[in-house]
Parts: C-alpha cells; sequence; structure tokens
C-alpha cells in the first residue's frame, strides 16, 4: 500500500451523491447511530445515508470482523463470493492492526485465499477521530488519532467556513483502488488549498491533545520492546494478571488478534472450519498426553503480552497492540492494558 | 488460488504392528507429496480431525509416504483403528527440515527416543542414501522396554550397516536383552566423537528432549551444531493459527527442525 500523498478538497453534497452512487456496485457498511454509540451495519440502496456518523472514535466491533469472520468454512470449498465492499468510517488503530493481519494471512508462503479474496475486494475508506474515548491511548504506542497508511481513502471534516456555510471534506488517496473509486464515480476533486490542511492539522491537533488528557496517568517507554524485555519471570505478571479470569474477550475483541482452530466438521468429506481461538483459553497450546506449557492463567495472560510487544515487533517491525483500548471496555475483570503497561514499566526485573 | 487448509485424499495400502501402542502407516496420496526429511505433514482423520506427522519413510521414496503413529489420544486412537483401503487426508508438507547440507564431511550423531524415532528414520535413510558423504553416522535409540522399540526388522539390517553405528537402550530390560539397560543418554558414554567436526540429532518425548540435549551440550557438542524436532500443539500448519508458538517463532514454519542455538534462550522450550 502506498502512503497517502494526493489531498483533495471535496464539497459534503458531493459526496453524498458519490456515496449514493457506489451503493449500486457496493454493499457499504458504515458507522450508522446506534442504540447507545455508532455500531457497524450495512447500508442498501435504499437507506438514508445521513444514518452515517464520520468521525467519532472507533466503533466496538473491530475491523477484523469483516475480513476474518469469526468462524467460516474453509474446506473444502474455495473462496466463492466476489461480493465488492466499501468499509466507511475505518480509524487509524483499526487499519494498523490489519497491517498485523496481513502479514500473517497474506504471508506468500501460504496466502490464506479466504482473506486474500475479501481484502482484495473490500475498499476501506477511513476517516479522522474527533472524539476519542476514555479507553483511546493510540498516542501512547507511537500511533496518531489520524489514519497515515494502509486506507485507500481518507476523510477529514472540516468545519463550515464561513460558519453555516457548505461543510467540505479532504479526501486523501492512499491507494490505487481508492483513486480508482473516486474517478469511477466522475466525483468533482478540487485542489486542496493550504489553509484546508492548516485546519485538518488544527482539528487532528486538538484530538491528541484529548488524548494526552485522556492518558495522563498513564507511562510507560514509547518503545514496548524495552518495556517486557528482561521482564518475563517479574513477577509483575502474578500481580497484573490477578483479576483476570481467562474468558478471551480481550483477544477476541482485539482487531490485531489473529489466532484460531482449524477444526473438523463432523462430516466425511474434508470439512473444515476456521474460528477464532484465544491464547488465553486452558488448552489452546496442550499438547498429547496432557502436557500443556501454559498451564498457569498468569502464563497465557503474560503470553498475550508478549505475542503483541515482542514477538510481532521481532517479525514484522509491527506492534500487535494500537492502543485502541477495547480490551479495557471488554474486561470483566476491569482490567486496564494502560495500567498493565505502567506496573510492567515501573518493576524492576 | 490454493488453499493451504484442504487436504488431498490418501489410501492406507497397509498398516504394521511396531509395537503394543505404536503403528507405521503406509499411505499412497493422490498426489506425490515430495517433502524434505525432518518437514511434518497435517493427516486429517475425515469427521474426527487433524494431527501433524512427521514422515518416516526416505524422502527418496516418492509415491508413497509412511508415517508411524503413537496412540495417545483422539485423532491418532481413531487411526489406529483404521485398516488398509481406507482413506484419510494429507496436507503439507510444512516447515523446514534437518539442514543436510550442513552435515556433509561430518560426524552425525543421532539421538533419539521412542516414537521419536519417526523423524529420526526418515533422516536416517536420507543420510545412507549418501553415506559417503558422511564422515561417520552414529545412532543412539533408546525405548521403554524392548517391546517397545519401533522397527525391529529394520534395525537387524542397520546394525549390519558398515556405515551405521548402532547402540540401543531400553529403561527395562527383559531376560533376553543383551544390549544396554537404562536411560539412553547413558549410551552416549560408549564411543567418543571428535567434536570439532560434528552434529548432534536429537528427537524424542520432551523429558527425553531435555536430559538429552543437556547430556549432549555437557559432552561438548556446540549448540550451533545440535538440531531438535521441537512438538507444540499445531493447528494450521502454516504459521497463522498462532498454536504452535515457541516465543517469537512458530513451530510449523521456522521448525519444527531448530538448532539449539536458534532457541536456547526461549522460554517454555521443554514444556
Ligand atoms: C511437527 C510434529 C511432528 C509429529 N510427528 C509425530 C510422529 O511422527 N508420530 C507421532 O506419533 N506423533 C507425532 N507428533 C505428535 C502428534 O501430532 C500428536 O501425538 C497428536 O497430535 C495427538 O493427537 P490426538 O488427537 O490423538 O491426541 P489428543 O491428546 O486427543 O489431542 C491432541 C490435541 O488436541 C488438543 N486437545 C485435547 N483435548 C483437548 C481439550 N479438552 N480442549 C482443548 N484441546 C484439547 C490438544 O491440545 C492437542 O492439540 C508430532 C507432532 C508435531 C508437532
Ligand atoms: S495475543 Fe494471543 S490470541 Fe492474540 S495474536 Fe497473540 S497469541 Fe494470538
Ligand atoms: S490489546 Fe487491547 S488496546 Fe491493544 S489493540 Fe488489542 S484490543 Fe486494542
Ligand atoms: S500450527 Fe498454526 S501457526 Fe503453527
Amino acid at each position: 500500500m502506498i502512503k497517502g500523498t494526493e489531498v483533495y478538497y471535496v464539497k459534503n453534497e458531493e459526496w453524498q451523491k458519490f456515496l449514493k452512487q457506489t451503493l449500486t456496485k457496493y454493499c457499504l457498511y458504515a458507522p450508522g447511530k446506534g442504540l447507545v454509540e455508532p455500531e457497524y451495519r450495512i447500508f442498501g440502496p435504499e437507506e438514508d445515508l445521513s444514518q452515517i456518523v464520520y468521525g467519532g472514535a472507533r466503533t466496538t466491533q473491530p475491523l477484523k470482523f469483516f475480513i476474518y469472520p469469526p468462524r467460516e468454512k474453509v474446506s473444502p470449498d474455495q473462496p466463492s463470493s466476489d461480493e465488492k465492499t466499501i468499509i466507511l468510517g475505518v480509524k487509524a488503530c483499526d487499519l494498523k492492526a490489519l497491517s498485523v493481519l496481513d502479514k500473517i494471512f497474506l504471508d506468500p508462503d501460504f496466502p490464506d485465499p479466504f482473506y486474500q479474496k475479501r481484502r482484495e475486494n473490500t475498499i476501506l475508506i477511513s476517516d479522522d477521530c474527533t472524539e476519542p474515548k476514555e479507553s483511546c491511548f493510540c498516542i501512547l504506542l507511537g500511533g496518531n488519532p489520524f489514519p497515515e497508511e494502509g486506507f485507500d481513502l481518507n476523510l477529514s471534516f472540516l468545519p463550515a467556513r464561513p460558519a453555516g456555510g457548505n461543510k467540505g471534506i479532504l479526501v486523501e488517496v492512499g491507494s490505487k483502488k481508492g483513486k480508482d473509486l473516486l474517478e469511477e464515480y466522475k466525483i468533482p476533486l478540487l485542489p486542496a488549498e493550504e489553509n484546508h490542511l492548516k485546519m485538518r492539522q488544527e482539528k487532528r491537533e486538538k484530538v491528541i491533545g484529548k488524548l494526552k488528557k485522556i492518558n495522563k496517568d498513564f507511562k510507560f517507554p514509547q518503545d514496548p520492546l524495552t518495556l517486557t524485555k528482561g521482564k518475563y519471570d517479574s513477577p509483575v505478571w502474578s500481580e497484573v494478571s490477578e483479576d483476570c479470569v481467562g474468558c478471551a474477550a480481550c483477544t477476541n475483541i482485539c482487531p490485531a488478534c489473529h489466532c484460531f482452530l482449524l477444526a473438523e466438521v463432523l462430516t466425511t468429506k474434508f470439512e473444515k472450519e476456521r474460528y477464532w481461538d484465544s491464547c488465553q483459553y486452558t488448552g489452546f497450546a496442550r499438547v498429547a498426553a496432557g502436557a500443556n506449557p501454559r498451564k498457569k492463567l498468569m502464563e497465557r495472560f503474560r503470553n498475550r503480552f508478549y505475542c503483541k510487544l515482542e514477538h510481532k515487533p521481532e517479525n514484522f517491525e509491527l506492534l500487535a497492540c494500537t492502543g485502541c483500548g477495547r480490551c479495557i471496555e471488554a474486561c470483566q475483570g476491569k482490567i486496564d492494558i494502560r495500567e498493565v503497561l505502567t506496573k510492567v514499566a515501573r518493576s524492576k526485573e | 488460488m490454493k488453499n493451504p487448509y484442504l487436504p488431498i485424499e490418501a489410501k492406507i495400502e497397509k498398516v504394521i504392528a511396531e509395537t503394543p501402542n505404536i503403528k507405521t502407516f503406509v499411505l499412497k496420496p493422490k498426489e506425490e507429496i515430495p517433502f524434505a526429511t525432518g518437514q511434518f505433514v497435517e493427516i486429517t482423520v475425515p469427521g474426527i480431525g487433524e494431527a501433524p506427522f512427521t514422515p518416516s519413510s526416505s524422502p527418496y521414496l516418492k509415491e508413497k509416504i509412511e508415517i508411524t503413529i503413537m496412540d495417545v489420544g483422539r485423532v491418532t486412537n481413531k487411526l489406529h483403528q483404521m485398516a488398509a483401503g481406507e482413506i484419510v487426508g494429507i496436507r503439507g508438507p510444512y516447515g523446514k527440515g534437518y539442514p543436510l547440507d550442513k552435515m556433509y564431511g561430518k560426524e552425525v550423531l543421532i539421538l533419539g527416543g521412542g516414537v521419536g524415532m519417526a523423524p529420526l528414520r526418515s533422516f536416517l535413510l536420507a543420510l545412507l542414501e549418501e553415506a559417503d558423504k558422511f564422515k561417520r553416522i552414529v545412532l543412539c535409540y533408546g525405548a521403554k522396554t524392548p517391546e517397545d522399540i519401533v522397527y525391529k526388522g529394520q534395525f537387524v539390517e542397520w546394525v549390519k550397516d558398515k556405515n551405521l553405528e548402532v547402540y540401543r537402550s531400553v529403561d527395562k530390560a527383559d531376560s533376553k536383552w543383551k544390549e544396554t539397560e537404562g536411560v539412553v543418554t547413558v549410551l552416549l558414554d560408549k564411543f567418543k566423537m571428535n567434536l570439532e567436526n560434528s552434529v548432534a540429532i536429537v528427537c524424542g518425548p520432551p523429558i527425553m528432549m531435555k536430559f538429552g540435549t543437556k547430556r549432549v551440550l555437557e559432552l561438548g557438542h556446540r549448540p550451533e551444531n545440535i538440531y531438535l524436532s521441537m512438538e507444540k500443539n499445531m493447528s494450521c500448519g502454516v504459521g497463522k493459527c498462532g498454536h504452535c508458538a515457541l516465543g517469537r517463532f512458530y513451530v510449523c514454519k521456522d521448525g519444527p527442525v531448530f538448532s539449539y542455538e536458534q532457541i536456547k534462550e526461549t522460554p517454555e522450550i521443554w514444556d
């Protein structure tokens, strides 16, 4: 994926027209006004696109749901669906997480054809975060609340100038796929002006300010690699995992967790399903005759951190935590990953 | 696009009982599955499940593949009930095998225990195919009792083979046993090797791997010249499902054969 360098100014009503047109060919998912918070839903050709919520923060549902569903038949079937999909309103943290999944599922040695097909048939239209949640902490892990790469198109809404006047959007092109979509429907593109970019910058900085405020009590090194190194045997892991019940909500909801079980369906035709699994479950690493390298809950809890903060960076130069904060909201034990990292950072050995 | 999760059919041509709980299955896959010795395959019992195994046959044998399986649980149980003519699924080969090219001109020590002899038989057969390329080949094998020794017929031939030195031990001898009694590592005291120019290959149950590797290190073999076949829980076999993680490695992709040097700092290796 190329890093976005082309930025255009698009009038809000042109954008709405454009989006409506795409619905004849694409299936559109976007955050819609929900019961509590905006959540992804499908927008068909008849639907009112004004129900789409732009900006805000990441949804509860991670992006991986769309590309790597919780349960999927992968044998003997081949990927069949050619459905073209647009996913709108993706946030920076989920794009980062997707790049981790790409490393795993698009590994050139054994690309996963189901993932690959969906990935190819999906256009990602991201937008800038405007209202980070209390659980958001991307900036503590070197991220930003606005997409910098991994999108096909990114949207930044500009305030109406003069007040009450026309709203505009800065559309940044992140890939050929994104560019092609704009051209396919001939959306009028105006050059982005200096002051548009300045407005975008100001808005973005404001959000960073909010994030700093939200996270003022948490402190750990920017480079998490230095955080866990040499702490494997530290008693801190028992302390921080005390309230964990091993339910695996954290890994299920995590946009960067990819682990699954390839399971046999009870027929004679080599039918297999791959469904999400979790390193937090007791049997995850158990081998024949009952031996288990991670028998204790603490060991499984610790594994999650080493996987995300040490092994993925070593293998792919990517952190497998993007600071989206979903696991904080999902945890029954009220474990806050920021607190865990702060405690680990403070611990000696 | 190739689907890595989809097995091909393989017919069980023959089942050989090796020990009371180990059988060798001679499989004829629908298409040939060329493999490098030490790589593994995933065998599916339709409707039951899948498990990883290392072929025990020579990589030079093309149209058939032999798998030696110990009956330990759900899938292996079912396999042990299967007979010639029945169909299983097979996919692979996966992972990295033994780096034979790094062993040419060297003295090769093979240390095996129990069903761990399965990959080692394949390895040994590969060595014997070009025996003149190796300085020396020593095989040390241990089993619980004489009855638990695998490939009993083949050992008779190996003992006669000029290219090979064979030492065997059993934990518990019976009245007919004339060879060593004791754990397999005691065999290592029976001969000397040129440690400047040697490699050691270890495969067996976890406890034997641990003590075997420890002893080989004590004897002076270098960590980079010791190769281990690691057994971890596996599901996909292709580096995606995360089950086989060993530190930063995925055993299915980065292994199953590792040099001790590669993994010595990794926690959990013997568990
Ligand atoms: C690379 C490699 C090569 C191998 N080569 C050989 C070989 O040549 N010969 C040989 O005999 N063996 C070999 N093995 C070992 C062999 O794969 C195992 O013995 C086999 O997987 C056992 O399967 P099972 O279903 O019979 O055993 P089980 O013990 O029934 O099941 C084993 C698997 O199921 C899981 N499991 C069992 N019960 C539960 C539960 N309640 N909840 C969750 N999970 C559960 C375990 O975690 C494990 O993954 C090899 C293993 C590896 C990794
Ligand atoms: S943290 Fe656990 S579930 Fe998530 S990717 Fe790593 S091993 Fe898999
Ligand atoms: S570990 Fe938690 S904060 Fe990090 S990416 Fe996963 S769900 Fe988000
Ligand atoms: S067995 Fe799935 S990653 Fe190794």
